[in-house]
């Protein structure tokens, strides 16, 4: 993570805040910071949204190829991540800076989205076992101030949601070789059901409580933090992936109840942007006439 | 080989599907098949591990697990070689872990793996270590994996444990660490390459197929599977690591980490057996050594002290030896 | 467990330049390379070049005279320093007989040794222990209050606290905002009257600490910290309250001095403290904060 200086007496303010369940900018525990959304911005991508978390500004393209399909699970496409650590966020990216967090990002991610349930991999199957679809989830972080992990997730899912994958017909040519024809006709398109992809929670350890979107500052305090990836099914929370981070260790009851503060906020997070998309959706229409992007 | 039956996709309008040679959830089902599903009592585990086993660095451990082998060796922490690495009050851990040539049959996924194991096992070792010990020092760890056979991470954790104990690395307790995962209902404790590989490589392909009944709606109940990884320290209760992959619900996760706790607990134990005797030894070679220099010490007395009774040329005369050669 | 979390879309997105239209005079904003005033009779100042025979910026900025001296003065820049103006920085680094600290000014600032109060009387010879203790005064990380002593020739500030208000600081909350918006007054160390206690940093560092009760202040010795006591709660939530609004102002662009501090705080009372982070009513505090600004001149 990028690093923060902080004094001693400021990590005691923080601390005590947080054992009154009262942060340092009046949030409780379980608060997150105000964020904001838009998709479909970047033009010349499938799919796209920037989401920016009080500080945390993250931009994700993605872009689609049609691809083989692995032998071993030929009626599954394929997503591959990529994180870049713009130095722009912060001075440290500068140079490799970046590499270490940018590889955590992705392995979380790519951990989160492993298990088919999480993700359908099957709706990006063209021809099992000759042709599917692959995704290029290019993630861009233009601004750091701390929760990288749950503003990626939010922002990488809301871009799925915008993903517009063009119609592909096949023809069955002689010798059972088919043929694809991509339809050039931008509405013309499939789009992918997101219910069940996954969010990342992190839940982070701050004396002997745990919170959830911690600042830049707070993120110093924390020894450790548990990035729990909630995926809905059927109305109910799953663990599609966790794993811990930051250095320190807790108690198994501790790490029971991050859990439950992590599924519980990771499957409100879920329906409010359920909602907040669908909103976009109802109020901008399927002709986008213009994006806001980084204006106003 | 087994033939593609016809699919029906929403991607594709009218079009037939050319028959194909390829791996099917049918193929996943008979690997499962053919593997020993766990009894009632899991099977006794007796990994084999000695620390020490290469002479020229400080700290090195071995460790089999079933067919798993793992060698892991801590080097003593030396200056940080990046200055932006530096963290406030910290030193800085790195692990790399590198497969050997041999170890594992699929190469192509080795790089990826490797970083992931990593960074992984880093994680697990940071919250172990006195890490404010070494201010301004990075700590290098380094894992060769020889063989893989399932549970490297949890493996990987044990043998750096025992490795940075050997090198004499201040720890804030013994780390164990065990591998437990969940697979059409049956939990495979410690699971074998075969076992991980039905959950990764073909990542639960069955999972599907089994919601694949019920399809449109959903609404029958989705086939949980996952892994867990967890290292622990006993002496406080407390997690080093736990890292999951795979589809589980909050409860069977519990369930599980409840498992790998369990075992963590009587791997302590076994860890704890072998280092103890493994300080019982250079125990006892001090204990050698140091007769040995005092017997050296006496003889030593016992020259000097006829050196001044006999005064000096004497002294030379009845220690020169007769040449046998000169004599003749 | 009900989370607070809101996601706005950006197409609802605040537009911030309206709250500035509304202002009655706009000073007149210079760009790079526009002439400002031809050369004859004045002297040029920072943000300015000559050619031609005319003054003209090299900065985005309003325009600052000070007689003869011309200077275009931009909105965001580092802090630059000037001597006697009120500093909060933090300890970069201990270093033989001097702190490095950082004072959000283009170079590091100097804290030496021998400008600090040291435990014990204020006039005291520095002997070696002094040196060797350094790190047990203030060590790396730890904010300090200021005040700019001297300015070297490569502009490099040199900072000192023998003066009982300054020194380290306890708990408290830090806000950074652009330098140019601490509005340069008589008094930097404010006790409000809603229960807080502000240093307004000219370096556009501003710190946030429950108010200080009479008899302690000074009494201090510029080095204890009461790290064993916790702020009680309605403090807390008087700083955090404080903190935003200091923050809404900020981003809303108006100037930051105790009155409007004051203000924008009585006009957040009707939000709660968390959504002081949310934009429209940022926005409505900083309208509201402006109208009563405008009116309190008139």
């Amino acid at each position: 993570m990028a690093y923060v200086a902080l004094s001693e007496a400021e990590k005691t303010f923080i601390l005590h805040g947080v054992e009154e369940d009262f942060r340092c900018d009046g949030r409780s525990r379980r608060d997150y910071r105000p964020m904001e959304l838009e998709t479909g911005l970047v033009s010349n991508a499938s799919g796209s949204a920037r989401l920016r978390l009080a500080n945390t500004d993250i931009l994700v393209g993605i872009k689609t190829e049609i691809d083989v399909p692995d032998p071993l699970t030929p009626e599954f496409g394929k997503l591959e991540f990529f994180v870049d650590c713009s130095a722009n966020a912060t001075p440290e990216f500068e140079g490799r800076g970046g590499s270490d967090l940018a590889q955590e990002l992705v392995l979380a991610l790519e951990n989160a989205y492993e298990s088919p349930l999480a993700f359908d991999y099957r709706t990006l199957c063209l021809i099992p076992g000759q042709q599917c679809w692959k995704l290029y989830i290019d993630i861009l972080i233009l601004e750091c101030g701390g929760n990288l992990h749950d503003a990626v997730s939010l922002a990488a899912k809301a871009a799925l949601h915008n993903t517009k994958l063009p119609r592909v017909t096949a023809s069955l040519l002689d010798a059972g070789v088919t043929d694809l024809i991509i339809s050039d006709n931008p509405y013309d398109c499939t789009r992918l059901t997101i219910d069940t992809v996954p969010l990342l929670v992190t839940v982070c350890k701050i004396g002997d409580y745990c919170l959830v979107d911690p600042s830049a500052e707070e993120e110093a305090c924390s020894t450790v933090s548990i990035v729990v990836s909630v995926s809905m099914r059927n109305g109910e929370a799953f663990l599609s992936g966790s794993h811990m981070t930051g250095g320190g260790a807790m108690h198994r009851d501790t790490m029971r109840n991050c859990l439950n503060l992590g599924l519980s906020i990771g499957e409100q997070l879920n329906t409010l942007l359920a909602k907040v998309l669908k909103q976009e959706e109802e109020r901008v229409g399927p002709k986008r006439p213009k994006t806001v992007g980084f204006l106003k | 080989m087994l033939r593609v039956t016809q699919t029906k996709n929403a991607l594709l309008d009218g079009a037939t599907i050319a028959e194909d040679l390829y791996t099917t959830p049918k193929d996943c089902e008979e690997g499962f098949e053919s593997l020993e599903l766990p009894g009632k009592n899991p099977k006794k585990l007796s990994p084999l591990l000695r620390a020490g086993v290469l002479t020229t660095v400080r700290g090195s451990a071995y460790m089999e697990y079933g067919n798993t082998k793992v060698m892991a060796i801590v080097a003593p922490p030396h200056e940080l070689m990046r200055a932006t690495a530096r963290r406030m009050n910290m030193g800085v851990i790195n692990c790399f872990v590198n497969f050997a040539a041999f170890a594992t049959g699929e190469l192509e996924s080795v790089p990826e793996r490797e970083k992931h194991l990593g960074s992984m096992l880093s994680k697990a070792l940071e919250p172990v270590v006195c890490r404010t010990e070494f201010l301004n020092f990075q700590l290098d760890i380094r894992v060769l994996i020889l063989d893989d056979d399932g549970c490297l991470l949890s493996t990987a954790i044990n043998c750096c444990g025992v490795a940075l104990v050997e090198c004499g690395i201040s720890t804030y307790d013994l780390v164990t660490a065990s591998t437990a995962c969940i697979y059409r209902d049956n939990v495979f404790l410690n699971p074998t390459a075969k076992e991980e590989e039905l959950l990764r490589k073909h990542r639960g392909g069955h999972a599907l197929a089994g919601s694949e009944n019920s399809s449109s709606t959903t609404t029958g109940a989705p086939q949980e599977h996952g892994l867990i990884t967890t290292a622990s320290m006993d002496t406080f209760d407390q997690l080093a690591q736990c890292q999951q992959c795979g589809y589980l619900s909050p409860g069977t996760y519990v369930k599980l980490l409840d498992y790998t706790l369990a075992i963590n607990k009587s791997l302590r134990q076994i860890i704890r057996r072998v280092l103890t005797a493994r300080i019982k030894e250079q125990h006892e070679l001090d204990v050698r050594e140091k007769a040995e220099s005092a017997l050296e010490d006496q003889r030593l007395a016992e020259i000097i002290e006829r050196l001044g009774r006999q005064g000096l040329d004497e002294f030379i005369q009845s220690t020169i030896k007769e040449d046998p050669f000169v004599k003749r | 467990m009900a989370t607070n979390a809101t996601i706005e879309l950006a197409l609802d997105r605040v537009d911030w330049c309206a709250l500035a239209e509304r202002q009655d005079v706009l000073p007149r904003v210079y760009t790079p390379g526009e002439v400002v005033m031809p050369e004859a009779g004045f002297m040029r100042g920072h943000g300015t070049f000559v050619e031609d025979e005319n003054i003209k910026a090299s900065v985005a900025g309003v325009i600052e005279k000070v007689n003869k001296l011309i200077s275009v003065r931009p909105l965001k820049s580092r802090y630059v320093g000037e001597i006697g103006d009120v500093v909060v920085a933090r300890v970069i680094e201990v270093q033989q007989k001097r702190w490095r600290v950082d004072t959000n000014s283009r170079l590091d600032s100097i804290l030496l040794l021998s400008s600090v109060n040291l435990p014990g009387g204020e006039l005291r010879r520095r002997s070696a222990e002094d040196e060797q203790m350094m790190r047990r005064y203030l060590d790396e990380g730890d904010l300090i209050s200021a005040e700019v002593q001297n300015i070297f020739e490569e502009g490099t500030l040199s900072l000192y606290t023998r003066s009982l208000k300054y020194g380290k600081l306890s708990q408290g909350v830090l806000v950074k905002v652009f330098p140019a918006l601490v509005k340069r007054r008589k008094m930097h160390f404010h006790n409000l009257p809603c229960g807080a206690s502000v240093i307004l940093g000219n370096n556009g560092y501003i710190w946030i600490s429950p108010p200080k009760s009479q008899d302690q202040e000074g009494g201090e010795g510029g080095f204890a910290q009461n790290l064993g006591e916790a702020v009680p709660r309605n403090e807390r939530e008087v700083i955090a309250r404080l903190r935003n609004c200091i923050l809404a102002l900020a981003k809303c662009k108006l100037m930051l001095y105790d009155t409007s501090i004051q203000y924008a705080y009585d006009e957040s009372l009707k939000y709660e403290a968390h959504e002081l982070l949310q934009q429209n009513v940022i926005y409505d505090i900083g309208e509201q904060t402006q109208a009563r600004l405008r009116d309190g001149d008139e």
